[in-house]
């Protein structure tokens, strides 16, 4: 809404991460120099330096280390890939130590001799200790009051650590869900009948959606892994916004263009409204006849947008991608257009994401269903000729190796779905939330493991991926476990 | 002191200014249903405003304001409580209605942004059934730095309190043993474990090039051409006639926004296009033609005009020589029917390039149909006929012929007079139609139809003339017509108007003159025998030159010393 305060919180972002790495140099220093070697007080000036500004602004500070992720309050941190190559080290020393937090509270300023070079040493000295085992990481907190060190409560991580979004936040990602569910509904049921439709509710759902992308909730993504045996097309609509959206992000579209590709995700198959119900549902393949019934939607999604009652300029900026997105990069999809040169941009997202959404959707008709990793895989074999090569490249990416909501079954016997994929700081793998299975076939949430973790001795992952399946094929809905 | 003054005191400053704010607030709101935004009212008002915020933001922080449905709240006290009836005027009702419960101003707020925001307001005042947007979705798209708000949806959705439950596709879990032996292997295997790390999917610098350029064409979204051929696509598919009306209804609209937008070669290419589809149509769906033709009388409409003549005319600024030459283009295509609407531009456009970009695209169109010219000559602007007619100068036909000849009797000069040149260009010889000008009260049409005589020596124009002269019809309009008259005629004439002339220079008196001075008859027909360059008509002054009236003997030697050199 307000760039300026991004700007500020990206400040401030800026600042906490160079706080943390003046901490940790003076850490590494401090094991081979003495107090009074320069490299330490200009270290030790450094941390003042940063706490003193970040102290102006706001009075307390958190720096969270989680799932390989760093935040600062409630915001994760990002960052380039060569930052992130040395945040990652920094990541897994404090991880390692056992840290899980560090809470700042400075007052409304700071006064130079409260964090004076003697006070920084004596919490570096205690972290130090920490790493030799000389001090429990749990004890360090204690230790520093003593040493009249009140700034600085370090929280150690307690043993399993929970999915922990806030309740608000879960059910405001929630809620657009069955927002842009009901709005994608209300235009199909409008249409059939035949009327003028507004889309009003859709526009004003789609800048909500946006607002959620751009502030990079893991959750939104999660939307996009819901499936139902009933209502696909309006759950598929659903899942191709999302997923096209954070594609958008991801290449760093303009808030306006996101609220676009959003809006013609979910209207990119209105055209199925036309199609019988018999066809739309038929277990097994299409006769030749009913395929080619099949193959109007799209062009007919385009033509319905027409239809709609907003701005000419509006509408003719949705037209396109829906009436590309089964086109195929190449041109050689439905419908065939002897004037078409080239697929549009926006097309190209639309036809990657409504694929993959397609072939991990467990369907009625369709005895089995494909594992995200594996439709990755089967996707890939049609970069360049089905889809726009670079953009596919920044899907994958985008999904990671094992797309959020793949069901994951390890070598040890445990199982459980991705929650997120591999951060920045540890491109390796993504973090697990174990599934237990009950008796009655169900399954409970267990707890978030860390599948990049490594036994020290012998440097071999701790736990190994030797199958992953999709979700649905146990009746899980990823959702209901990770939200 | 009164209550209220001793309340007041009692406030802080920070609530003083923040009375202030809502009191212009809706002094400005009002004022923006009254007055448009650059009147001077709502501009004061809008100064006034960012006064006063910024006289709160120095002694507080961010103004927050609540929104209820008829209240507007500062630090959880009304501020403002509306009390009328008419929903148009309730603002906290207004911004209530489409979800709205705060709204923020944060300092350095600026005049435009103010302005943007009431004009927001004013531009979503009233929603209909089924609006096009909304005022949330609009301040969305505004995207001001110093106004926030937040809104909530205000339709109620069944909400999501679980995800939808899924059957399993596969079968049931009894333990998780039979997870290890499911082994379906569908598909390719992915890379997965190690052995392909993400990396491989990091995109190289060509590729990022890439991506930024298909980013950059994107967001300046420049697909018009894209959009029509889509739209063709679907037309060329319908084949009822309510689908098929619908996309027309949107390819008029695309039109029009071209036309408003000087993206004539667009117009142009979706003229071309649809009038080929028109004839793909014709052969197997009869039904579509008439749909068709109402398409083409649609985009040749008083709007289509009103389109041009907004982006070339009001919207005054410099056209583009590719502009011009795709406007030129369009021209060409349009139907005949556009030539009486675009034709007023002629008169009204500053450019000279434009006019003569105009005047030919009119030609062309008149050359297909002439019948709107007809409607053109009767306009009421004599410059815009004036102007017609000189287009039909150029046009072939005798239609055109009796166009320009019922113009010459046109009640302006101006125009009588472009349809003489007009018709002198078309058929310089043929003067017997135009003859009657050598009487037109407008001097400058005489003496062009006479100059043109004496230009072109026509034969035919003798006897007209010296019937003219004969009958004395030139005498009311002086002597230098007169002398003009009698020059022509000595241009164009033959021996067969010598005894006319002789008659006229010995003896005649002419009657209309009452007695008056016939020096320059005599001095007309003098000179028009010189110029006859015939012996008998030399004859004829040298007998005069020794006449007994002393003028006509004057006149005559000096004729004929200037003509023969003594
Ligand atoms: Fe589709
Ligand atoms: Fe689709």
């Amino acid at each position: 809404m307000a760039d300026k305060y991004a700007e500020e919180t990206g400040r401030r972002h800026d600042l906490a991460a160079a706080l943390l790495k003046a901490l940790f140099k003076l850490i590494q220093a401090a094991k081979i120099h003495r107090r009074t070697n320069s490299l330490i007080l200009e270290g030790a000036g450094q941390f003042r330096r940063r706490a003193e500004e970040l102290a102006r602004t706001e009075s307390t500070l958190s720096i969270r280390f989680r799932r390989n992720r760093i935040f600062v309050e409630e915001d994760r941190l990002s960052f380039s890939r060569d930052a992130a190559r040395h945040m990652g080290t920094l990541y897994r020393y404090f991880e390692s130590l056992g840290i899980q937090e560090f809470r700042f509270d400075w007052g409304p300023y700071l006064p130079a001799e409260t964090a004076d070079c003697d006070r920084v040493m004596t919490l570096v000295r205690l972290i130090a200790d920490a790493e030799q085992n000389a001090v429990p990481v749990d004890q360090v907190s204690a230790r520093c009051k003593e040493a009249a060190l009140d700034w600085v409560e370090i929280v150690p991580r307690t043993r399993s650590q929970p999915v922990d979004y806030t309740p608000e936040r879960k059910e405001r990602v929630r809620n657009t869900y069955a927002y842009a569910l009901d709005s994608v509904q209300e235009v199909v049921s409008k249409l059939s009948g035949q009327r003028r439709v507004g889309i009003n509710k859709t526009i004003r759902i789609a800048q909500d959606m946006v607002d959620l992308v751009m502030s990079d909730d893991p959750l939104f993504m999660v939307l996009s892994t819901i499936r139902t045996h009933d209502d696909y097309t309006y759950h598929h609509s659903v899942n191709v916004a999302i997923l096209a959206m954070c594609l958008g992000k991801r290449v760093n579209l303009s808030k306006h263009s996101l609220e676009r590709l959003g809006l013609c995700g979910m209207l990119h198959d209105l055209g199925k409204v036309e199609v019988p119900l018999d066809i739309l549902n038929k277990p097994g393949k299409l006769t030749r006849d009913e395929f080619e019934i099949m193959k109007r939607h799209s062009l007919d999604s385009a033509r319905l947008i027409l239809k709609l009652r907003a701005p000419r300029d509006r509408k003719a900026k949705l037209l396109l991608p829906p009436f590309e997105h089964h086109q195929k990069y190449d041109l050689s999809g439905y419908p065939r257009s002897k004037r078409k040169k080239k697929m549009s941009f926006f097309g190209s997202i639309l036809s990657i994401v409504d694929v993959y959404d397609a072939i991990t959707s467990p369907r009625v008709y369709r005895k089995t269903v494909m594992s995200p990793d594996r439709a990755l895989g089967i996707m890939l074999e049609g970069m360049g000729s089905d889809f726009e090569p670079i953009l596919l490249k920044v899907f994958i990416n985008m999904l990671g190796v094992y797309p959020v909501g793949t069901l994951l079954l390890l070598d040890d016997g445990d199982m459980g779905l991705v929650m997120e994929k591999p951060s920045e700081l540890d491109e390796e793998r993504p973090w697990m939330l174990q599934l237990i299975p009950d008796r009655k076939g169900g399954f409970s949430r267990g707890e978030a493991m860390n599948l990049s973790a490594r036994n020290p001795k012998t440097g071999d992952y701790r736990k190994n991926i030797v199958n992953s399946f999709h979700p649905s094929v146990f009746g899980i809905q990823p959702a209901d476990y990770l939200f | 002191m009164s209550v209220i003054e001793n309340e007041m005191e009692q406030l802080s400053d920070a609530d003083r200014a923040a009375r202030k704010v809502m009191t212009l607030m809706l002094l400005t709101f009002k004022n923006f249903t009254l007055y448009p935004e650059n009147h001077t009212i709502c501009i004061n008002c809008i100064r006034k405003l960012r006064d006063a915020l910024h006289d709160f933001f120095s002694a507080g922080a961010t103004f927050k304001c609540g929104v209820e449905q008829d209240r507007l709240l500062f630090q959880g006290e009304p501020l403002y409580q509306h009390a009328g009836e008419t929903p148009g005027e309730n603002l906290p009702g207004i911004l209530y209605r489409d979800g709205l419960r705060w709204i923020t101003f944060h300092p350095d707020i600026e005049v435009f942004e103010l302005n943007r925001f009431f004009n927001i307001l004013q531009a979503y005042r009233f929603l209909d059934d089924e609006p096009e947007g909304d005022l949330v979705t609009a301040l969305w798209e505004a995207d001001l730095d110093h106004i926030g708000y937040d809104a909530v949806l205000y339709w109620e959705v069944e909400p999501l309190s679980r995800f939808p439950s899924l059957d399993p596709v596969g079968q049931p879990l009894q333990e998780t043993r039979e997870l290890m032996e499911i082994s379906e292997h569908q598909g390719p295997q992915w890379p997965g474990e190690g052995s392909a790390p993400m990396v491989l999917w990091q995109l190289n610098e060509e590729e990022i090039d890439r991506l930024q350029r298909m980013i950059a064409q994107e967001e300046a979204w420049d697909a018009t051409h894209d959009v029509l051929n889509v739209l063709l696509d679907i037309l060329e598919e319908q084949h009822e006639p309510e689908d098929f009306s619908v996309v027309l209804e949107f390819l008029e609209e695309e039109y029009l926004n071209g036309l408003g937008h000087r993206e004539f070669d667009f117009s142009a290419r979706l003229i071309t296009q649809m009038e080929r589809i028109r004839q793909q149509f014709a052969m197997d769906h009869s039904w579509a033609v008439a749909h068709l033709n109402a398409f083409f009388q649609k985009i040749s409409s008083v709007e289509a005009a009103e389109a041009i003549r907004r982006s070339l005319i009001a919207d005054a600024g410099p056209l583009s020589d590719a502009s011009l030459k795709a406007f030129k283009e369009l021209l060409h295509h349009l139907s005949p029917d556009m030539a009486p609407l675009l034709a007023p531009m002629m008169v009204e456009t500053r450019s000279p390039k434009l006019q003569r970009a105009l005047m030919e695209g009119i030609a062309s169109l008149l050359n297909r149909n002439l019948e709107p010219a007809e409607r053109l000559l009767k306009s009421e602007s004599e410059a815009l006929v004036r102007m017609t007619v000189h287009i039909l100068g150029y046009l072939k036909g005798e239609s055109v012929n009796r166009l320009l000849l019922r113009m010459t009797r046109h009640s302006a000069a101006g125009v009588r007079k472009q349809a003489l040149k007009s018709l002198i260009r078309r058929s310089p010889d043929r003067v017997e139609s135009i003859f009657f000008l050598i009487d037109d009260p407008d001097v400058s049409i005489r003496r062009l139809l006479l100059n043109h005589l004496r230009k072109r020596r026509l034969a035919s124009a003798e006897p007209l003339l010296v019937d003219y002269l004969e009958t004395e019809r030139c005498v009311p309009h002086g002597r230098e017509h007169i002398l003009a008259c009698f020059s022509a005629l000595g241009d164009c004439a033959s021996s067969s108007a010598v005894p006319f002339l002789r008659e006229t220079l010995l003896n005649r008196l002419w009657s209309g003159l009452f007695g008056g001075n016939h020096a320059h008859i005599k001095e007309g027909a003098a000179r028009a025998l010189a110029a006859l360059n015939l012996e008998e008509a030399r004859e004829v002054l040298q007998t005069a030159s020794r006449s007994l009236a002393p003028h006509i003997r004057r006149i005559s030697r000096m004729v004929m010393k200037e003509r023969y050199g003594r």
